[in-house]
């Protein structure tokens, strides 16, 4: 099975062609996205926060979501670790921190609006979206429902609606977007008592809260987590505690998600590009080694007959040569006798 | 079949080599951790330890000993009628020797106890050698404070000389001196350095000895010293008299720019006061007894380790300086409360430095009675005088009426509160000196704002009402007064109301 | 020949690996009808926390697997090893079986599985890995069906249109090498998104290439089992050429397995060794990586280097289904048991019963398929107006 270069060619062309990507994944580049310009989060300050469980509730009536079996204000749902499900964007945690025996900690947990985030870029339908806002939207009229997101999202935010037959959505905080186009806080962020939460451009937020540190060191762990995490996140958090004592993970770098797969998504056009110059060649050694294996054995048998000749007619020859040489002597033993016979009657005659 | 043989053996071989992890390694010796446990490591003084220290339990073979009738002058030399408590030698003079004394003594004398028939210890290097021991050292290190010095100056009978002692470069004698007496750590550091031993060989030699030439003195076992049980159960002296080393009742700290100019003004010192409230000397004088300027230059010499005076003084860790000692008593239940809600005060504010940099040098000049001396106290008092005049005036309690749709005012029991915090104060000699003034206790709550506290500023003149979309870092009115009471009470561990209850404070309409 | 001696013989259809997968395919039925009416969370034991569960195991397993397809066209069409061509169209059934499995499953496992044309047509995620082994699939799927088209249109009698079909192979191996470099490495690519919640053992940048190289020795190994299991339990589909051949097949793939194994055992220690994850091997989760590595990976490379040199199939047809429950075993650890390793026990992932009978019943179809084409189709014979085509 032949394949002609032209042809070849044609058809290398036309896959090169078809399989460019529209926005290729740039693996090794200086550029680092610091969030949109105006891009919004929200700083959550956990020594402010005393585990009230207005942001649920907050939440929860802005959503328009059902009201939950146990009421917002029964704080003993706290003594469980709760994660965020699909009528519940954000739900707070009382952690026990190492301070002393009666210390305790609360964190709100909700969808970090990271700057470059994992589930935008792992989803095969853009169903994420880094909106110019801050907020990082979920378009539910594409998904497909893969679950990718919720397998790359480092922060174990989405939620997935099993339950839903047809139209199942995957579900997360929102950043109330539409709120905030309209000039209102998100419904959260509104809600809290002591300002444990505050909205702000990113940007602004970072200074605060550096202030507060810088103002209030003991009172602070010198980190704003989520300034750098995951290439940094829209949701900054400040603790008085050890991130780690909050159920926060801190070993999570500061790389985007999107780069620990750039390296291997940028080595698909090189695949492309040169397999089949590999393959080809690989097809063209094994035939021309099978060429040059069969032009071996032609002329091995060549040489074999040849060879196989030169003998016959060298036997032949000696062969030839033995019957002469046979011959002669036979002759002369003929010729030998005859004279000797011819003499011995002579004798006989002189005799009388 | 062959190969089938072979592999087998190959799949068992391989097979065999994680066998080893699934043996937990726990040999189950049951670990101790005592304080008569001692690390010998004597030969890193000459190279690094080629193989782990020795764990040496202290007591066992003190016991052991007693038990055959020996005494510790089997381990130990004498000089000078004293044990010198280095092990069977006066000093370490080279790697071989010190070598053979330990191998030598300690194997010989377990190998010996072995041919006997007695309990004895190990001899291969592995045993003693152990690489993570279950014998571990701990000791507490006892605090030899005034009451502890006061009882062996009763028990010395007044004769410093017992322990204190100098020492003459040119006679290489040690010589006693009567008012320049300092601490041990002075001299003696933590490692021995040519012929001045480490502070914990001399304080062995001197404590030790002395305990045990006289009768019914201190402990002579490592427990008595260094075990924290025991050690609580020293007896302590209330009050013990005050030490006399020419030490100044009360002093102003100051440096001068020049020959009539202070850098800044003066800080009143009550040296006195600051003697009962430390431990011991060492707590500021961590060096020796000399004024701090000695070492610590305004630019920072070599002496002090290149750090400066201000530097010294202000610190907010170091525990030698004023800030630091000071800032720990805020977090005092009842200092925290308002404490935690200003900003921190080293240095972000012109005021903070006033508190004590108070003293002008006239002023210094006029507190001078005929004698020549200053009194500081008289300064306390007259500004002890002011502040109560102000908070007489405070009101009996407060409706805080602006809130919202969902909740009634709030009662706010204004004067009973000042009150609890003023009794805070008054009973604490460091808060009385700092909260001195018009408006220094009323600053906390009503902060950033004018000397006029009478009639301070609506809060909502800076809290808004409404959150505001523009994130700045002032709260809006409700968070605002949440922050301030919910920190407050968290900070003084006040249970109640519980910062979730939100109609303990406020009534729901 | 092989009618005759079908004919003679006189089957019932109720054996006891037909009953069995009677029972799997109607159980299996049930549990698809539950899937598509009430949900996946009526069927799996998924969560919030482990959004991928066992069907993403047998995903990954069946395209491993189904390696076999391209390794062996590869061998033959491109490096020329004629010897091998009679292995050719069983493999690409393998690979055109696990595909398509895949396919299937990927419609039980997606939420909306009516929007899978949408990355193609409606909306590129093109940052996406999921996007370009998608793209890939679908191309890779069209292929193995053009490539396996001869042995059905010879089948169905269409002779020039199946001459025309036989012309397009070469380029059909080359281009379902390509896509298939490119997806089996993708697969891999999938867990780099992860490297918080994969065990540092586990986890390494060089996934992707530990994924395209277990495709292509599990691809070979599943051959070999396979041919086992056809000339044991379908003997009369087995034709004349294959015959001939099929000892050379498995002493040959026995070679190249051996070797590829002992290089991809190398660079999984070198992947530890770039981590510097070493410190792990000394915990339970490290007794664990080493029984990969020692019986799944270098004792099967062991094996059949001694089963090749002693010319012992039986040995390497054993040695064959140690690799793949090998690869069977990695597979396990990335997708499912490794995957969430510091996540609280409550919180962790346990498959339930409908998902554990679905992915049964997705095997079993596999199965059935398999022996129905085979049975049908030139696969293992030759078709006997198509003497020359093996």
């Amino acid at each position: 099975m032949s394949i002609s270069r032209r042809r070849f060619l044609k058809w290398a062309g036309a896959a090169n062609l078809a399989l460019i990507p529209g926005k290729s994944a740039i693996a090794a580049s200086n550029r680092h996205f610091e969030g949109y310009p105006q891009g919004g989060g929200v700083l959550f300050d956990s020594t402010l926060c005393i585990g009230c469980r207005k942001c649920e509730k907050g939440c929860n009536e802005v959503n328009d979501f059902p009201a939950p079996v146990k009421p917002f204000d029964d704080l003993s749902v706290l003594d469980e670790r709760r994660r965020t499900g699909n009528t519940a964007f954000t739900v707070v945690n009382r952690y026990k921190t190492s301070d002393g025996s009666d210390t305790t900690a609360y964190r709100k947990i909700q969808c970090n609006h990271c700057l470059e985030p994992a589930c935008a870029a792992v989803c095969f339908v853009k169903a994420f979206n880094k909106t110019p806002t801050g907020a990082v939207e979920y378009d539910a009229s594409v998904c497909v429902g893969c679950r990718y997101c919720m397998m790359a999202c480092p922060f174990d935010v989405p939620t997935f609606e099993y339950n839903e037959a047809f139209n199942p959505r995957v579900q997360k905080c929102t950043l109330c977007q539409p709120r905030l186009e309209e000039g209102l806080l998100p419904g959260c962020v509104e809600i809290c008592p002591t300002d444990a939460l505050i909205f702000g451009e990113r940007k602004k937020l970072l200074k605060i809260a550096r202030n507060r540190i810088e103002n209030h060191p003991d009172q602070y762990i010198d980190h704003i987590y989520g300034e750098h995490e995951m290439g940094g996140t829209s949701w900054l958090y400040l603790s008085g505690v050890p991130f780690k004592e909050l159920g926060m993970k801190e070993d999570l770098g500061i790389k985007p998600a999107l780069e620990f797969t750039s390296g291997a998504l940028s080595a698909v056009p090189i695949v492309i590009g040169l397999w089949p110059v590999l393959l080809l060649g690989m097809y063209g050694v094994s035939k021309r080694l099978d060429k040059e294996a069969l032009e071996e054995q032609d002329e091995a048998i060549k040489v074999s007959l040849e060879n196989a000749a030169e003998e016959a007619a060298k036997k032949l020859e000696t062969a030839l040569n033995k019957a002469d040489k046979a011959k002669k002597r036979e002759i002369e033993t003929a010729v030998k006798k005859a004279l000797a016979e011819a003499e011995s009657p002579q004798e006989g005659n002189e005799e009388s | 079949m062959k190969t089938k043989k072979s592999a087998v053996i190959l799949t068992s071989a391989l097979l065999m080599l994680f066998i080893p992890y699934s043996f937990n390694n726990a040999i189950s010796d049951t670990g101790r951790s005592g304080p008569d446990v001692l690390l010998i490591d004597a030969m890193k003084v000459f190279q690094e330890l080629e193989r782990p220290g020795v764990m040496f339990p202290h007591d066992l073979h003190t016991k052991e000993l007693e038990n055959r009738g020996n005494d510790c002058s089997v381990c130990h030399l004498s000089e000078d009628g004293n044990l010198v408590m280095k092990f069977a030698r006066l000093k370490d003079i080279d790697k071989e020797v010190t070598l053979d004394i330990y191998h030598g003594k300690c194997i010989t004398c377990h190998e010996e106890s072995y041919e006997a028939n007695l309990s004895t210890g190990p001899v291969e290097c592995g045993e003693c050698h152990v690489v993570e021991p279950k014998l571990t050292a701990s000791q507490k290190l006892p605090s030899f404070d005034a009451s502890l010095h006061y009882r062996h100056i009763k028990a010395g009978k007044d004769a410093c000389d017992n322990c204190h002692h100098g020492y003459n470069e040119e006679t290489q004698q040690k010589i006693y001196t009567k008012g320049e007496e300092e601490s041990c750590r002075t001299c003696h550091g933590p490692e021995t350095e040519n012929e001045v031993v480490s502070y914990r060989l001399a304080a062995h030699q001197a404590c030790v000895n002395c305990h045990q030439n006289t009768a019914d003195s201190g402990p002579i076992a490592c427990s008595g010293c260094h075990d924290a049980a025991e050690l609580d159960k020293i007896e302590v002296v209330e009050n013990p008299p005050r030490l006399d080393r020419n030490q100044p009742d009360s002093t102003f700290l100051k440096s001068f720019a020049n020959m009539d100019t202070l850098m800044m003004d003066a800080v009143p010192f009550n040296h006195r006061v600051h003697e009962n409230s430390v431990s011991s000397c060492r707590t500021c004088h961590h060096e020796n007894l000399d004024k701090c300027e000695k070492c610590h230059s305004l630019t920072g010499k070599k002496e002090g380790n290149f750090i400066t005076l201000p530097q010294a003084m202000h610190d907010e860790k170091s525990q030698h300086g004023c800030v630091a000692c000071h800032a720990q008593e805020l977090q005092e239940q009842n200092c925290r409360g308002c404490h935690v809600l200003v900003v921190n005060e080293f240095g972000r504010d012109t005021q903070d430095c006033k508190n004590c940099h108070s003293v002008s040098l006239e002023l210094i000049s006029s507190l001078k009675n005929d004698q020549g001396e200053v009194d500081i106290a008289r300064i306390e008092a007259k500004a002890a005088r002011e502040t109560r005049t102000i908070l007489k005036d405070v009101p009996e309690k407060i409706d805080i009426g602006t809130i919202s749709e969902e909740y009634e005012a709030v009662f706010f029991p204004h004067r009973s509160i000042i009150d609890a915090l003023m009794k805070g104060i008054e009973g604490n000699r460091l808060a009385k000196h700092f909260h001195q003034g018009d408006n220094i206790v009323c600053a906390s709550c009503h902060h950033n704002s004018s000397d006029e506290l009478l009639k301070p500023p609506n809060c909502s003149s800076c809290h808004l009402t409404s959150g505001g979309k523009e994130a700045v870092n002032i709260p809006g009115l409700k968070e605002a007064y949440h922050q301030q009471c919910f920190r407050c009470h968290d900070a003084m561990s006040i249970k109640e109301p519980a910062s979730t209850d939100c109609i303990g404070c406020h009534e729901q309409k | 020949m092989v009618d005759e001696t079908k004919a003679l013989r006189k089957k019932s259809l109720l054996t006891p690996v037909n009953i069995i997968s009677g029972i799997i395919l109607v159980a299996g039925l049930y549990a698809t009808i539950i899937r598509f009416t009430q949900g996946l969370g009526a069927v799996t034991a998924l969560s919030d926390y482990n959004p991928w569960g066992i069907w993403i195991w047998f995903k990954l397993v069946a395209i491993t697997l189904a390696g076999a397809g391209y390794t062996t066209c590869a061998a033959v069409y491109v490096f020329g090893m004629k010897r091998y061509h009679s292995a050719v169209r069983p493999a690409v059934l393998i690979g055109l079986l696990g595909y398509t499995l895949f396919a299937v499953s990927l419609v039980y496992d997606l939420g909306r599985p009516y929007r899978l044309p949408y990355p193609f047509f409606v909306s590129q995620g093109t940052t996406s890995v999921l996007f370009e082994i998608g793209l890939c699939v679908a191309f890779y799927l069209i292929v193995l069906y053009l490539e396996f088209s001869p042995a059905g249109l010879e089948w169905l009698g269409f002779r020039k249109i199946r001459n025309i079909a036989v012309k397009a192979t070469m380029a059909l191996t080359m281009f379902g090498i390509i896509l298939s470099t490119l997806h089996q490495s993708s697969l891999g690519a999938l867990y780099l998104s992860a490297p918080s919640k994969l065990h540092p053992l586990w986890y390494s940048g060089y996934l992707p290439i530990y994924f395209f190289i277990t495709s292509i020795y599990g691809g070979l190994a599943m051959v070999i089992f396979v041919f086992w299991l056809s000339e044991r339990y379908l003997p009369d589909n087995i034709g004349h050429a294959y015959q001939e051949e099929k000892t050379g097949v498995v002493l040959g793939f026995a070679k190249a397995i051996s070797m590829v194994l002992v290089g991809y055992f190398f660079i999984r220690i070198f992947g530890i060794s770039t981590a510097n994850s070493w410190h792990h091997l000394f915990s339970s989760w490290g007794v664990l990586f080493l029984i990969e590595m020692l019986v799944g990976i270098l004792l099967p490379a062991i094996l059949f280097a001694i089963g090749a040199r002693e010319k012992n199939i039986t040995l390497i047809r054993w040695t064959a289904v140690l690799t793949i429950l090998g690869i069977i075993y990695n597979k396990f650890f990335i997708s499912t048991y490794a995957f969430n390793w510091q996540l609280s026990p409550v919180d962790r992932y346990f498959p339930s019963g409908l998902e554990v009978i679905l992915t049964l019943f997705m095997i079993t179809v596999g199965v059935v398929a398999f022996r129905v084409i085979t049975s049908l189709m030139p696969v293992f014979f030759e078709h006997k107006d198509y003497p020359s085509s093996h």
